[in-house]
């Protein structure tokens, strides 16, 4: 099914890579756009249906609504400050809804496949090839979920993402780098607004800087790279814009930040390892479209060779693939650098996650924070595969496995990704029938209710009231909570997990929603 | 509507005179100009100018409304006559109608409500008390005064002289409205070295971000001087980089006007004239380019602009350089104490050095504000980046004048110290911005969008000193009575119109805080302005607090020997003052009084060496200095005396001084003390105070001319008056929630003294 990569593939400006869609001869042979297609249809579908998580509430309220002094005020980490930018953009324009809140992120999505896109046909000449690449890119559950909420890790991937693509081109060039000003800008761009999307994606950005500078290192020498020349082209056209647009966009923000603004995960590292575990490349494999008995014993696989290392045997075997090694043959393919030095990007971003855990105290990622992580490991993987598959010979013996390993991923992903839920909310995916409920049966009250639950549900909760006009809707503390004096309820909103110990109710619901497993007492 | 007519003919009077002196001045250069280069820089260098001759008419007394209107209309008709207008050149070519309009955009607005700003009435902290405190005064009297009691009024007051004809109109806005007049020029000068350099969208956006950052914004709509230094700093540099571009030796000369103003506006812009010297040497030894003569000319011009200053100080209050350098040239108005109690906070703003670390400075001045009072905004903060633009020599050229001109930073670290490098940096960061296509507007977007007053008071931390809500309308054209306006915004501003209502002529009012002196004619003698002040604050604290307490007697007993003189030298040296009450001798047993025959010397401060024998533990000398080995009393008697005993009084302050005494003998036939330590036994001890104490004080500080003492609520002394009005024989008599007046009761035959 597939061909071998495209050995003398030339670098591609974007503009030049959407011409040459345009260009191509039908939608028909181009299944890489068909899987665009696919996969933007159904994040479109998701970001206009899904209803809206107590991350997006909160978002809203914090850094969306409100005079736009809120985008400078308090630095809280739900501000992804490029979103909630376009944010305010998209509402002014649209009017205020679900949908319009998550354009930016949508919007996130199309450039993402259209990165992805772009690196399958920089590496791959088989059209087929492209489309099944543009799926193992894009069809992870997790980055599906941003290219869908009101976040900005989505923004943070579609760049970072683009900023790999461009990186690899820029490799690509090898001794004519010199003549790029305006590519070294671009790229510089792109990685500055990653950073300005997610403050997460300063590691894998950090990387990219380091991989380029060895590139530039590399290029001594070169006809056109005196080292006055390429030094200010990649302090000057790269890393200085790439610095400098999320310094500006950050700077009033960041200024009260503290070190507990910075929530980003675990503090262990065998939590870590479960989380990324489940994030990287194979994330089916954890998808509940298993058999039970085959994900059990799959489970028991995984709890003695845990993800990481199985990521990091891949790494190694694409290491392997890339023995022509990437500074010594200036001459190597294309694909070869690309498959090493993507390999080098992800793993310098893991290095440098754990640099900042062992050595800072910055947390571990987890979920939406190891987003980065996935990011690089994907793209890695991809190139890696081509870099295999350029082997003549010995591309069977490594490519099968790996060819087999992805066939499965993006099998468990097309089969494990939710539609009607996000995975990190799925407790937030009714908000609006519990909220139409909650009206309706608060009505016979004859007076207006009180409602207790958690912090976690209460902004939606309060988002879906607002735009119901039911000022009633206001949380009201759990007993632990309370500073006052206990204050009467007469509905408890709970989601499986809550209430939190102390709190027992006796019982049954008086309504269950089974999507969320939001269940809803009446205090009699 | 009145009012606003007369704001606007007093700011013309100044502005067309500063302007036709400026034509005058570049007509006589032959020096033509683009037009809007050459406003700007006629005005700056004709305020330069103008300040000049208003200081002479202010000095010989020559202060009135019709006098300045004569003067500025006189000027403006000679400039007519001499067919100024010949020198203005077109607009280059380079200013295209895109540029003009993104300029546009970007500075309308904002002027606008800086113009709002500084026609509503003037409540500003430094502007209410002294920038135009001094004004109402001068105007009062109708010359420029001495006001020994005050340190602000020996500084430089170029701005504040110049706007003194428009005051007389005007009244308190005109300072402001010049202010924005000043800030107007220095983006026109911006934009225009920039466009010379072929950095046209560098200049538009450096001057954005100076014309829009909030403490800009601040200084240039109150009678504030910050943005015309910076202004007339730049103009200086704008000249210098005419001069590079022409080689054209006469642009020299209004550049060593404008150093040499910026000086005589705020001492703080005496790194001007470094930069002008440093740019003549190099111009004449290595580029040579400049005849030595012209050098020469421009720094003499620069030096003339600073000598009335100087001399007005040396002539007024003893010391040319006042109210610093006191140790240099001692005086009795300002002493090293004093200069170093008002200095060192400058130095910390209480902050650096407890808790506050050096690194944290460009975080503290640029988005924070609240402890170095004020901030820049998001541009500044990224004024690192601009080393990314190194390779342009206008870029290496702003980076070395902002760098020489913020020398004096760690003199003050208020953020409004390093406004005159501001627009340096400002555009060192520009240029290497510009470089980046579409930065430049995300960086004055974020800019601009912050920077504005309702989005600013929103994300700034409270306390951070900048401009409050947009002024109404109403507040603007009076329709809101200026009075109300003002009691708003300026806590005791009714406490001024009590005075000057209530206070006669000459009566002195001694405080420890401030209030709106701008609204009244009379002024405060607050006990940090000047050694005047303090010596009423060491009465004063006589009687408030532990440490000042003159309760701590020192004998010191030794055998009795006949002695020509007695000297007490302090030998100390740490930080403290030294602060005797009472001295007195004795002789087995006997006090030896004061005979007034005696020769009593000091180390410093010989005014005061009289109340060391006038019986009361409320009044006592000091030497105005730290503790320094050295610092002696000194008593020569007429023939040899027996002393084997002196008391004497200090106060119980946390530093204590160290003393030995030396006898004199006078060899025979000299008149030459030859001095030996005498073996004397120190003992001390606490002993009680008088239970008068208090009123001893009221009557001291009415004996010396004080018939009020203002406090605000907040005056650590306030309640302490309040609650023992007896005690202390003083009445309340004014007060609102926010501040007090306590008029002192005469004593009972106290020899009345103004």
């Amino acid at each position: 099914m597939l061909a071998g990569p495209m050995s003398d593939s030339q670098p591609k400006s974007l503009s030049l890579s959407l011409l040459h869609v345009a260009q191509s001869r039908a939608l028909a042979v181009m299944p890489d756009i068909w899987a665009c297609g696919v996969v933007f249809l159904y994040v479109v579908v998701r970001a206009a249906t899904l209803d809206l998580t107590h991350d997006e509430a909160l978002s809203f309220e914090l850094f969306v609504s409100g005079g736009i002094y809120k985008l400078f005020g308090e630095y809280d980490a739900s501000n992804h400050i490029l979103y909630s930018m376009l944010a305010r953009i998209f509402r002014g324009l649209f009017g205020l809804s679900e949908f319009a809140l998550r354009l930016p992120s949508v919007f996130a999505s199309a450039l993402y496949l259209g990165a992805a896109v772009s690196f399958a046909r920089d590496r791959f000449s088989n059209v087929w090839s492209r489309g099944f690449v543009v799926l193992i890119l894009a069809t992870n559950p997790l980055l599906l979920d941003h290219f869908s909420a009101a976040r900005g890790y989505g923004l943070g991937c579609a760049f970072l993402a683009w900023g790999i693509v461009l990186a690899c081109r820029f490799d690509a060039r090898g001794g004519a780098i010199g003549e790029s000003r305006s590519e070294a800008y671009v790229l510089g761009i792109v990685i500055g607004l990653s950073i300005s999307s997610n403050l997460v994606f300063v590691v894998p950005a950090v990387a990219v800087l380091v991989w380029l500078g060895a590139v530039f290192l590399r290029s001594i020498g070169s006809a056109t790279g005196s080292p006055p020349l390429l030094f200010g082209l990649y302090v000057n056209g790269l890393a200085g814009p790439a610095v400098f647009l999320p310094a500006t966009l950050w700077a009033l923000p960041l200024r009260t930040a503290t070190s507990s603004n910075f929530y980003v995960g675990f503090d262990s590292l065998d939590q870590f390892k479960l989380s990324i575990g489940s994030l990287l490349l194979p994330a089916g494999f954890a998808g509940q479209w298993l058999p039970e008995k085959l994900r059990s014993v799959l489970r028991l696989g995984l709890d003695v060779v845990l993800l990481p290392e199985l990521a990091i045997g891949f790494t190694v075997v694409i290491l392997v693939a890339a023995a022509t090694g990437w500074f010594r043959a200036r001459s190597a393919s294309a694909t070869t650098k690309s498959a090493v030095a993507t390999t080098f990007l992800f793993l310098l971003t893991a290095g440098i996650t754990f640099f900042l855990w062992g050595v800072v105290g910055v947390k571990l990622p987890v979920m939406r924070t190891a987003l980065p992580l996935l990011v690089c490991f994907e793209f890695a993987f991809v190139a890696g595969i081509a870099a295999v598959l350029e082997m003549g010979h010995r591309r069977m013996l490594l490519g099968a496995p790996l060819l087999a390993v992805a066939a499965v991923a993006v099998f468990g992903n097309v089969l494990s990704a939710p539609r009607d839920y996000f995975l990190e909310w799925r407790y937030d995916s009714q908000n609006r029938e519990i909220v139409a409920a909650l009206e309706t049966e608060g009505r016979t009250l004859g007076r207006e209710p009180s409602v207790l639950t958690s912090y976690v549900l209460s902004r939606s909760l309060r988002w879906y009231g607002e735009r119901r006009n039911i000022a009633w809707l206001k949380r009201v503390p759990f007993p632990w909570e309370r500073k006052q004096e206990p204050r009467t309820f007469d509905f408890v909103v709970l989601f499986p997990g809550d209430p939190i110990p102390g709190f027992v109710v006796n019982g049954e619901p008086w309504r269950r929603f089974e999507t969320s497993g939001v269940e809803v007492y009446r205090n009699r | 509507m009145m009012t606003l007519l007369l704001i606007g003919c007093g700011t013309l009077v100044v502005l067309l005179g500063s302007l036709a002196a400026g034509g005058l001045l570049f007509r006589h250069l032959r020096l033509a100009l683009p037009w809007h280069e050459a406003l700007a820089l006629w005005f700056l260098s004709g305020s330069a100018l103008f300040s000049t001759v208003w200081f002479v008419f202010g000095v010989c007394g020559w202060v009135s409304p019709t006098i300045a209107v004569a003067v500025s209309v006189t000027l403006v008709v000679l400039a007519l006559l001499s067919r100024v207008w010949t020198m203005l050149g077109p607009l280059p070519a380079t200013y295209s109608c895109r540029l003009l309009a993104y300029a546009s955009v970007l500075f309308v607005p904002y002027c606008a409500i800086y113009l709002l700003y500084a026609l509503r009435p003037e409540a500003s902290p430094d502007g209410s008390y002294y920038h135009n405190g001094f004004l109402t005064l001068y105007a009062d009297v109708h010359r420029i005064v001495p006001v020994p009691d005050s340190l602000y009024a020996a500084l430089g007051q170029g701005i504040e002289i110049q706007a003194l004809p428009g005051f007389l109109i005007g009244k308190h806005c005109v300072p402001g409205l010049l202010q924005v007049v000043y800030l107007i020029a220095l983006a026109v000068l911006m934009v225009g070295v920039s466009v010379r350099a072929g950095l046209a969208k560098a200049g538009v956006a450096a001057a954005f971000l100076v014309f829009a950052a909030p403490l800009v914004g601040y200084g240039a709509t109150q009678a504030l001087n910050d943005v015309s230094v910076a202004a007339v700093v730049f103009g200086m540099f704008a000249c210098l980089c005419l001069h590079v571009a022409s080689n054209d030796y006469r642009l020299v000369v209004p550049a060593g006007l404008l150093a040499g103003f910026a000086v005589a506006t705020k001492y703080s812009a005496v790194p001007a004239t470094a930069v002008l010297t440093v740019y003549l040497v190099w111009a004449m030894l290595l580029r040579r380019r400049l005849p030595w003569r012209w050098a020469m000319v421009s720094l003499t011009l620069a030096a003339a602009m600073i000598l009335p200053y100087l001399l007005r100080n040396a002539i007024w209050y003893g010391n040319p350089l006042a109210p610093f350098q006191n140790a240099w040239f001692p005086n009795p108005n300002f002493s090293p104490w004093q200069e170093w109690e008002y200095r060192e906070p400058l130095r910390t703003y209480g902050w650096l050095g407890a808790g506050g670390y050096w690194w944290q400075i460009p975080g503290e001045v640029t988005l924070n504000g609240v402890r170095l009072q004020g901030l820049y905004g998001v541009g500044p903060f990224l004024v690192p980046f601009g080393l990314l633009g190194l390779r342009n020599s206008l870029s290496r050229a702003a980076l070395a004048t902002g760098a020489m001109l913020s020398i004096a930073f760690p003199e003050n670290i208020g953020a409004r110290f390093l406004m005159p490098a501001i627009p340096f940096l400002a555009l060192f960061l520009a240029i290497a911005v510009s470089r980046w296509p579409g930065m430049l507007p995300v960086l004055l977007l974020i800019h601009g969008i912050s920077s504005w007053p309702s989005v600013l008071a929103r994300w700034s931390e409270p306390g951070a000193m900048q401009l409050g809500p947009i002024p109404s309308i109403s507040e603007v054209v009076r329709t809101i009575p200026e009075g109300e306006s003002l009691k708003k915004r300026l806590p005791a501003y009714d406490a001024a119109r009590w005075f000057e209502k209530n206070v006669a002529r000459g009566d002195r009012i001694f405080a420890y805080s401030t209030f709106p002196e701008a609204y009244t004619v009379h002024h405060a003698c607050v006990a940090y302005e000047s050694t005047h002040c303090y010596k009423l604050s060491d009465v004063f604290l006589s009687g408030l607090w532990d440490r000042y307490r003159p309760d701590r007697q020192v004998v010191f007993a030794f055998q009795p020997k006949p002695i020509a003189a007695l000297r007490l030298e302090q030998v100390a040296a740490k930080s403290g003052r030294l602060d005797i009450r009472e001295l007195r001798l004795y002789s087995e047993g006997k006090e030896v009084l004061y005979d007034g025959r005696w020769e009593v010397r000091s180390s410093a401060n010989p005014e005061d060496l009289q109340y060391l024998f006038d019986r009361r533990l409320v009044t006592g000398w000091s030497p105005w200095e730290n503790f320094r080995p050295g610092q002696f009393v000194e008593l020569r008697f007429p023939e040899e005396t027996p002393i084997d005993r002196i008391e004497i009084r200090i106060t119980s302050a946390e530093s204590q001084p160290e003393f030995r005494v030396l006898g004199g003998r006078r060899p025979a036939g000299s008149n030459v003390i030859a001095w030996t330590p005498v073996a004397a036994r120190r003992t001390e001890q606490v002993v009680p105070i008088p239970t008068d104490l208090r009123r001893q004080v009221s009557e001291e500080l009415y004996r010396r001319g004080v018939r009020f003492v203002f406090a605000m609520r907040s005056d650590f002394f306030s309640n302490e008056l309040m609650s023992s009005q007896a005690e202390w024989a003083i009445v309340a008599a004014a007060q609102s929630p926010d501040w007090v007046v306590f008029e002192l009761l005469e004593p009972a035959g106290a020899a009345i003294s103004r």
